[in-house]
């Protein structure tokens, strides 16, 4: 990785700490070591140019070979039920760095699924956030997977993930870190109510059939909306649920 | 008892004439019953032992057995004395997770000794993964809700007898 392009196209100053290497097993998982030893910082930022063992939700794999893998360190001062919506607003500023570093437009699947298209679109950019409490409020590892360079996936996934090279956008790595970043400064902290109306401008869901899994009772509806704490409204038979937990998963 | 001790009593049970067995060890239940089980929704609490429902010997004769289902696997009666034990709660609404992924081994489970500060499990909200950590010193007496199971703000997780 070419720091000195990545310090160039940097104007963000909210990341004081970046922390560039050339392979680490999972960048979030760098970071909660890290946050073991107590030597992570708020605002640091831990960009890998190879992941060996990147992950996604529950550790499962995330096809890293030629992406770039993000994590950035927030330390917020609310407590672990107050922080959900910033899952939303990472999608969000994922999305508008990479338009900034492509001129390409990115669509937001619920809650932070970054994707090519609006309609058919395959996953670009996936994010994963751990949560830990912190002196008295939660360290949050927010970990951005974007597939840059990518000229082939695993069959798994070929049908559903795409990289910026697939899609006919060549961008530097840097730049991609470097406006995400920038971006990120922007969103991150912002109460999501503020961002509510940019992130619907940029909704490839709402509209669509969905199915909540991983609740009490299980919801089918329409997706409808989003509220001003970043809850989905669904639409069903018994009226408008507000959904703040679950699998949530777009039907055809 | 262990996956594969488990594994073989399923096995053994399988390949007996016994149509239901029930264990209590440790505090915990665990009751493999041959045939269909009657109520669905017991299969529930067997969401820890993911396994078991892929591994389960598979009928391969023309007679094809009964198929065997693990029922449940219960802790025991409530603790008695409910005032002594500290309650760990959810502070969120979402999904219980006791594990860091899905083949990996639980955080804690009945019986274990934990430290302050000791993760106990993650709940999940809108993707955000929040490490629940035990904010006491203690044995784990009880776990109160099951693996993939959703729960509400202020929901008791854990019961935690302070040492």
């Amino acid at each position: 990785m070419d720091e000195t392009l990545l310090v160039e196209h940097l104007r963000a100053a909210r990341w004081q700490e970046i922390i560039i290497l050339d392979e680490v097993e999972s960048t979030n998982g760098y970071a909660l070591q890290l946050l073991a030893e107590g030597t992570l910082r708020d605002g640091a930022v831990i960009i890998a140019d190879r992941q060996t063992a990147g992950r996604g939700r529950f550790k499962r794999p995330w096809f890293s070979d030629g992406g770039l893998a993000l994590t950035v360190a927030v330390m917020s001062g609310e407590p672990p039920h107050r922080v959900g919506p910033v899952t939303l607003n990472a999608g969000l500023a994922v999305a508008k760095g990479l338009k900034a570093a492509t001129g390409h437009d990115f669509y937001l699947k619920y809650p932070n699924d970054v994707m090519s298209e609006k309609e058919h679109g395959k996953k670009v950019a996936g994010i994963l956030v751990e949560a830990k409490p912190a002196q008295g409020g939660t360290a949050l590892i927010i970990g951005i997977g974007v597939n840059v360079e990518q000229e082939l996936f695993p069959d798994e996934i070929n049908s559903i993930a795409a990289s910026l090279h697939q899609l006919g956008l060549e961008a530097r790595r840097e730049v991609v870190a470097a406006e995400i970043l920038n971006a990120l400064e922007d969103d991150i902290e912002r109460p999501f109510c503020d961002l509510r109306e940019e992130w619907l401008n940029m909704d490839c869901t709402i509209g669509k059939a969905v199915r909540i899994k991983n609740l009490k009772v299980d919801v089918e509806g329409i997706a409808a909306g989003l509220d001003g704490d970043g809850a989905l409204l669904v639409e069903t038979a018994r009226g408008t649920e507000r959904i703040t937990a679950g699998d949530v998963i777009f039907g055809e | 008892m262990d996956i594969e001790e488990l594994k073989k009593l399923v096995k053994l049970v399988e390949k007996s004439d016994i149509k239901e067995l029930e264990i209590d060890e440790d505090g915990r239940k665990i009751r493999i019953v041959k045939g269909a089980p009657e109520a669905a929704p017991m299969m529930m609490p067997m969401q820890y032992l993911p396994q078991m429902q892929h591994q389960a010997p598979q009928p391969t004769s023309a007679a094809r057995p009964a198929a065997l289902t693990v029922i449940g696997a219960e802790a025991a009666a409530e603790p008695e004395d409910d005032g002594k034990y500290h309650n760990v709660t959810s502070p969120m609404v979402g999904t219980f997770y006791r594990a860091s992924a899905e083949d990996a081994e639980p955080f804690t489970k009945e019986g274990d000794i934990v430290s302050k500060g000791q993760t106990l499990c993650i709940i999940e909200a809108m993707k955000l993964m929040n490490e629940i950590e035990s904010d006491i010193a203690g044995r784990v007496v009880k776990i109160l809700v099951e693996n993939g199971s959703p729960v509400e703000f202020g929901e008791t997780l854990f019961k935690i007898e302070p040492v």
